[in-house]
């Protein structure tokens, strides 16, 4: 995408030095701003996204294997640079033991006198959420929960608002959009 | 109250507008990092005095060791505390990133520890090398795009001007198409004026309606949860 | 986007709705004479004068601005068209569900263009002369845009613990937009407070002896 918006770019030039119409030119610069607007705004998106989550996504190859070269990169420098200022502002002046990031103390077990010895803050996305989404073809009867008592008969181009943990796999297969 | 002083870092974060950052607490942050201090010192004496009984420290469950866990949990959720008031603070100082720049004004400046302003340096350096390893500036362009044309009528002979890469003459009361940078030199002089065909009220009432209905929606929502 | 549970990061801002909408298709009738134009967003054109043809929403108006053609109002904005007899239709269910507080008020939202706000204002805005009877479109619109607001609201009010699912047939892009963030978190609310690890807590405390597998029908927003 981003090299075909720099060869319209050039064409844009091209335009300017032949004296094409400058309607055509402004038409053409209109079309090349909303695309780059989209570009943007969807790296964008994604970058806020993984400074949300970065060490949810850091944590796992599936994850990490959805981000672009320059997206794991960030994501890593990203991790690493809150982890140094946890580090440096809270974990470095408390007593030996207690200073790791990811564990509560040293002497955690599994469950530490009835906490869990991970329950350190890593923000997950909450996936158990509702959302907005349209169908793009009839489904049928979907099941919404594991043991079957919430069916919902999803019909092709109607809109819902349904618990993204149970749609999921039909998002992934296109079979529905958010929106 | 053991742990009190810690839930108040978090009272502070969690009472602020969100997006919004309250001055570094330094003093309670200190006197909480002081309580932790405090509390692994009493934890480890009481340690110190079962072993020094004999006790199996694993399996006894006296005074002792009752205390010793009391100690410890309230550790841990000063901990927790700590962490997360830093944690969610970073969050709010990343997002000036985006929504500031690269330089945050003194007043900004002012409230933040000296970690977290390493942290904002670091965090924009990251962004920045994103940036230009893709080749893109994503700190532009925030706004969906309009046309970036506007028509103008000429109130004054202006005569040739170099736009760009041609030239056109702007004699009194001719209409052009220009971009809309190319003509804010002109319309702040009043040597043109902007031509609007069509009254822009109709936007205004859509977009205040439906920041009324969300407002209304906030508010609502408020109350009940 | 939708996907997300923070509602800041969810939420479009008019103008980005607006942004979409504005890929959407209308016809114009240009007055001039022009190549084709081979566009990242797609191929339109050639354009002759007098020559209906199909472009999207964001060029029809830059050229109707610049005085290159006019636009034709799509068939739903028009007056003597069958769907507005349908909108018509509606407003006086509207009315009739006032008169009759007995009667079960109309939940269905009628079938209009996903983008129908944004594409009429837009068309009002930079397109106003090409539009018959103007005015009363307008207001007709805007009622129009009540009345669904209101059946929003009220459908809202049957969200219950028990509802798993909402069905909104027919909900424009604008009026998702709005009820978002509401939306999700009331709908969030119950089904954590109705969640059968809080019940079972409930239970055991004796205060609430719901049991765990009655969970009852789904409730739709709108009847089926």
């Amino acid at each position: 995408m981003g090299s075909y918006s720099s060869t319209e770019e050039e064409t844009l030039d091209d335009f300017g030095e032949s004296g094409v119409d400058d309607l055509v030119v402004s038409l053409y610069q209109m079309d090349l701003d909303r695309t780059l607007f989209l570009l943007r705004s969807y790296l964008r998106l994604r970058l806020q996204k993984i400074e949300k989550y970065m060490m949810h996504i850091s944590k796992s190859e599936d994850l990490l294997s959805r981000l672009s070269q320059q997206e794991q990169r960030f994501a890593k420098s990203c991790t690493e640079m809150m982890e140094k200022h946890l580090e440096q502002s809270v974990l470095s002046k408390l007593p030996y033991g207690y200073d790791s990031v990811t564990r509560q103390s040293l002497s955690s077990t599994e469950d530490d006198m009835g906490i869990p010895f991970d329950l350190i803050i890593i923000p997950e996305p909450q996936l158990d959420t509702f959302v907005f989404c349209k169908t793009k073809s009839d489904v049928g009867a979907f099941q919404l929960d594991d043991i079957g008592e919430e069916v919902v008969d999803l019909v092709a181009d109607d809109l819902y608002v349904l618990r993204y943990k149970s749609i999921k796999g039909l998002v992934e297969s296109g079979q529905i959009d958010l929106i | 109250m053991y742990g009190r002083r810690a839930s108040q870092l978090l009272k502070e974060v969690d009472s602020c507008e969100a997006g919004q950052l309250v001055p570094f607490n330094s003093d309670v942050f200190d006197q909480v990092i002081r309580e932790c201090n405090e509390h692994n010192t009493q934890f480890q004496s009481l340690i110190r005095k079962m072993v020094e009984q004999n006790l199996d420290i694993e399996t006894t469950r006296n005074d002792d060791h009752y205390g010793a866990a009391v100690h410890h949990l309230s550790l841990l959720r000063n901990k927790r505390c700590l962490m997360a008031y830093m944690y969610n603070r970073a969050e709010v100082i990343q997002s000036f990133r985006w929504k500031i720049g690269p330089v945050l004004p003194h007043e900004i400046q002012e409230k933040l520890h000296f970690s977290e302003k390493e942290y904002f340096k670091n965090h924009s350096a990251a962004i920045k090398s994103y940036m230009s390893e893709m080749d893109i500036d994503l700190t532009v362009d925030m706004v969906p795009p309009k046309d970036p044309y506007i028509q103008v009528r000429v109130l004054e002979d202006i005569g040739e001007v170099s736009l760009g890469d041609h030239s056109i003459s702007l004699t009194k009361n001719s209409l052009h198409f220009l971009r809309r940078t190319d003509t804010e030199q002109f319309i702040s002089q009043s040597l043109c004026e902007n031509q609007r065909t069509y009254a822009v009220s109709a936007v205004k009432f859509w977009i205040s309606d439906m920041e009324l209905v969300r407002k209304h929606n906030q508010a609502d929502s408020k109350q009940e949860w | 986007m939708a996907g997300q549970s923070d509602p800041h990061l969810s939420i479009f801002s008019p103008s980005e709705v607006e942004f979409v909408a504005e890929d959407e298709i209308v016809e114009i009738v240009p007055n001039i004479r022009m190549e084709a134009l081979n566009m990242i967003c797609g191929d339109f054109g050639p354009f002759f004068p007098q020559i209906a043809s199909k472009v999207p929403l964001w060029l029809a108006v830059a050229l109707k601005k610049r005085g290159k053609c006019t636009i034709r109002t799509p068939d739903w904005m028009t007056i003597d068209s069958d769907c507005l007899i349908a909108y018509l239709s509606v407003l006086l269910l509207y009315i009739f569900m006032v008169l009759d507080a007995e009667r079960e008020s109309p939940k269905e939202f009628q079938p209009l263009p996903f983008h129908y706000i944004e594409i009429s204002k837009l068309l009002f805005d930079h397109a106003r002369d090409d539009i018959s009877d103007a005015y009363l479109v307008r207001s007709l619109i805007e009622d129009i845009r009540d009345v669904r607001f209101h059946k929003v609201e009220t459908g809202l009010e049957t969200i219950s613990g028990r509802t798993h699912a909402v069905k909104l047939k027919n909900l424009s892009a604008m009026e998702v937009n709005i009820v978002r963030p509401f939306m999700v978190r009331t709908l969030q609310a119950f089904y954590k407070h109705d969640s059968p690890q809080m019940i079972q807590q409930a239970d055991n405390t004796g205060s609430r002896p719901t049991p765990v597998t009655d969970r009852g029908p789904r409730r739709d927003l709108r009847r089926r």
